[in-house]
């Protein structure tokens, strides 16, 4: 059993304008000791998902039936608030993008240190101090004793993410979530944050879910990849997977539109058009609107999820297309019949 | 290290520079600010210390290097945004020294800011914010022509013409950026400053606006200096590459030359930093780390800016800044330690 697994994640937020499908049918699993990368532009729900888990979503969103979250088998949606104290900061810890929005400016980095560990764990003032103490040094901040003293102010932005990780991992969670933990910060700084991550997660075997929107720290850091598209999963496999044989247009586009790393002269392919209106979903895939390969059943239809290969899996029409020109999809039933008319009838136009 | 110094300049010495007069040159350029630190006492804080460069017709000039090192003060005081506490400026050869000559100049330079959302006036229409510069500067005889010269700078930039009475607002993050370049192109300009245009889009939509920076160029003839932190894009969109740290810069070279060689311990770390979006590579790589962070301006270190969070640092780092030289043609490193470090 995975650690953690989501099932048909749909968290929706309810505007005077209508309903806003953040996070749109969301499954995946994620075993202990793992890295995992969600990517995707901005409004794709990647950060939506990793609040659902953690249940800290703004009052007008929803996490909606038929969604299921299991934590070691135990089942977090709809467990009520109770649980959920239990559950966060304790099991499952969360960094955010911004340091300094994450720490109280008002209280000194020892007390909002000791204050996650004593509300967590059943540790005495003292021994909290203690503990606190040793989590700065884990994170290579010098002199901790002196260090516990001073405001947030008093550290740069590095220091504090830093700071803020040593908060999360204080109560040895089991699951890190990571939103965007490096991009506030400078590329220097970003490798020391990656680096520290990347050791700690294999001192204490805890897995991570990395948010990013940077391809190359997913390239760096994880071992599987979700990619996201306005709300749901368009792509998902290993990272080897993801980036050497992307089999979903979004992705494919994506990888085209990032300037390689042989630095040779070549024009970038950038995906045309913005990112979809979620208050507009169209029927098919979400993506067809700005996919170049689109055909007629993408407009219509919305893609099932497909198998790859045991690693991968993929939400794209174009692969049953490939899978019926080189005779790997037969038709079996009725329903991929009917797809594979209606595509047959758009590649003879 | 030699060896490879040797074979650099050898190649480029058959190459040899042609020697045309740059259309920007900056020399010695210091930029500071008084920062005050009690009621009557006051610092000057060194955001730029005597940065020289020089950009040629057509070039782009990439300018990387750290939150706090002083890349964007270069931009703004380079088009006397900020008036320079010291150092020389240059256009087409002719020093700037007048009021004068600083409206002369901002007839032909312009800039590209990084915020899409605070650089546009919520308050006016797409029309009137491209209009702007054609106001000030008084580019058209007639309001049809006022109009004519607004929609066919959208054209360029690829903005729909049914959208120019319409809010900034109503636009998306890569749109607005569209409008920010067609305002910079209104006055026709020779050279713009770009201050990271791209940082805060989305990748897909990066590549879009990248790719336009591009083609206007190669149609317009255009020079850059491109300020931005993502070294990828910046390799990508420039030419040459200029890395400053704390106020002053460490290294100078072509674009590709820099990041498949840095010389300085500085850009070794940075270029070894950028996150690969190859995992195979990315996992092989050997990140040099550095150690610490970047000392506040105000408290700057004496001598060499990087000696301490420098492996090789020396007590000579510390005694005096090390000369901005040439070591092989257009590389150009300021650093005592240059055969420890390489």
């Amino acid at each position: 059993m995975a650690l953690l697994e989501v099932r048909n994640l749909q968290t929706s937020f309810f505007t005077d304008a209508g309903e806003v499908k953040a996070v749109n049918g969301v499954s995946f699993d994620l075993e202990r000791g793992k890295v995992l990368g969600i990517v995707g532009e901005s409004g794709s729900g990647k950060s939506v998902t990793a609040y659902s888990i953690m249940q800290i979503l703004a009052s007008t969103a929803k996490i909606k039936e038929g969604s299921s979250i299991k934590l070691d088998g135990q089942e977090l949606v709809g467990s009520g608030e109770k649980v959920m104290r239990t559950i966060r900061g304790n099991k499952v810890a969360i960094i955010f993008q911004d340091p300094m929005t994450s720490l109280n400016p008002t209280y000194t980095i020892g007390h909002q240190l000791m204050e996650a560990i004593m509300l967590h764990t059943d540790r005495n003032r003292a021994q909290a101090k203690e503990r606190a103490i040793e989590m700065l040094r884990l994170v290579n901040i010098n002199e901790p004793e002196k260090r516990m003293t001073q405001y947030p102010y008093e550290f740069s932005g590095g220091m504090r993410q830093r700071i803020v990780i040593a908060m999360a991992l204080a109560c040895e969670p089991d699951i890190l979530i990571a939103d965007e933990p490096t991009t506030a910060l400078d590329v220097t700084i970003q490798a020391q944050i990656l680096e520290l991550m990347n050791s700690l997660q294999k001192e204490l075997g805890m897995a991570i879910i990395m948010i990013t929107h940077d391809l190359g720290v997913v390239a760096q850091m994880c071992d599987e990849v979700i990619v996201m598209y306005a709300g749901s999963i368009c792509e998902q496999g290993t990272a080897d997977e993801i980036f050497y044989n992307p089999c979903h247009e979004y992705t494919k586009g994506l990888m085209r539109s990032i300037p390689t790393v042989s630095g040779e002269e070549e024009t970038l392919q950038p995906i045309t058009g913005t990112p979809i209106d979620l208050l507009n979903m169209p029927t098919g895939c979400p993506f067809a609107p700005r996919c170049d390969a689109a055909m007629k059943i993408c407009l219509r239809r919305c893609p099932e999820n497909m198998d790859i290969n045991s690693d991968h899996r993929a939400k794209c029409w174009m692969n049953v297309k490939q899978g019926v020109e080189d005779g790997s999809i037969t038709l079996a039933s009725g329903e991929t019949a009917e797809q594979n008319t209606a595509e047959g009838g758009e590649s003879n136009e | 290290m030699s060896d490879k110094l040797d074979k650099v300049s050898a190649q480029d010495a058959v190459a040899a520079p042609a020697t045309e007069t740059p259309l920007v040159e900056v020399k010695g350029l210091k930029q500071y600010f008084n920062i005050n630190t009690g009621l009557f006492k006051s610092k000057p804080l060194k955001a730029v210390d005597g940065v020289s460069f020089s950009i040629k017709k057509g070039e782009t000039l990439g300018l990387v290097g750290e939150s706090g090192c002083g890349k964007t003060t270069v931009g703004r005081t380079l088009l006397h945004l900020y008036k320079p506490t010291a150092g020389e400026i240059y256009y087409n050869g002719k020093k700037i020294v007048t009021k004068a000559d600083v409206d002369a100049f901002r007839k032909k330079a312009a800039m590209v800011f990084q915020d899409p959302y605070s650089s546009l006036n919520p308050r006016m229409t797409v029309s009137d914010i491209i209009g702007e510069p054609l106001d000030i500067h008084k580019l058209y005889a007639t309001k049809e022509e006022r109009t004519e010269k607004i929609l066919e700078l959208m054209d360029h930039v690829g903005l729909n013409s049914e959208h120019a009475s319409r809010y900034a607002h109503e636009f998306s993050g890569g749109q607005r950026q569209r409008i920010g370049i067609a305002r910079a192109l209104a006055i026709n300009p020779d050279f713009i400053v770009c201050d990271e245009p791209v940082s805060a889009l989305d990748v897909s939509i990066q590549a879009q606006v990248i790719n336009m920076f591009d083609e206007l160029q190669d149609k317009m003839g255009l020079s850059y200096l491109f300020i931005a932190h993502d070294l990828l894009v910046v390799r990508h969109i420039s030419n040459r590459i200029a890395v400053m740290y704390l106020g002053k810069m460490v290294e100078l070279a072509d674009a590709n030359e820099i990041y498949s060689h840095p010389l300085h311990p500085y850009s070794k770390a940075l270029m070894s930093a950028v996150p690969v979006p190859d995992p195979k590579i990315a996992r092989a790589n050997q990140r040099i780390a550095l150690g610490g962070d970047i000392p506040s301006p105000l408290n700057a270190p004496s001598g060499c800016p990087f000696r301490t969070r420098c492996p090789y640092a020396t007590e000579q780092c510390a005694a005096e800044m090390p000369e901005f030289r040439e070591v092989s043609g257009g590389h150009f490193v300021a650093c005592h330690n240059l055969d420890k470090a390489n």
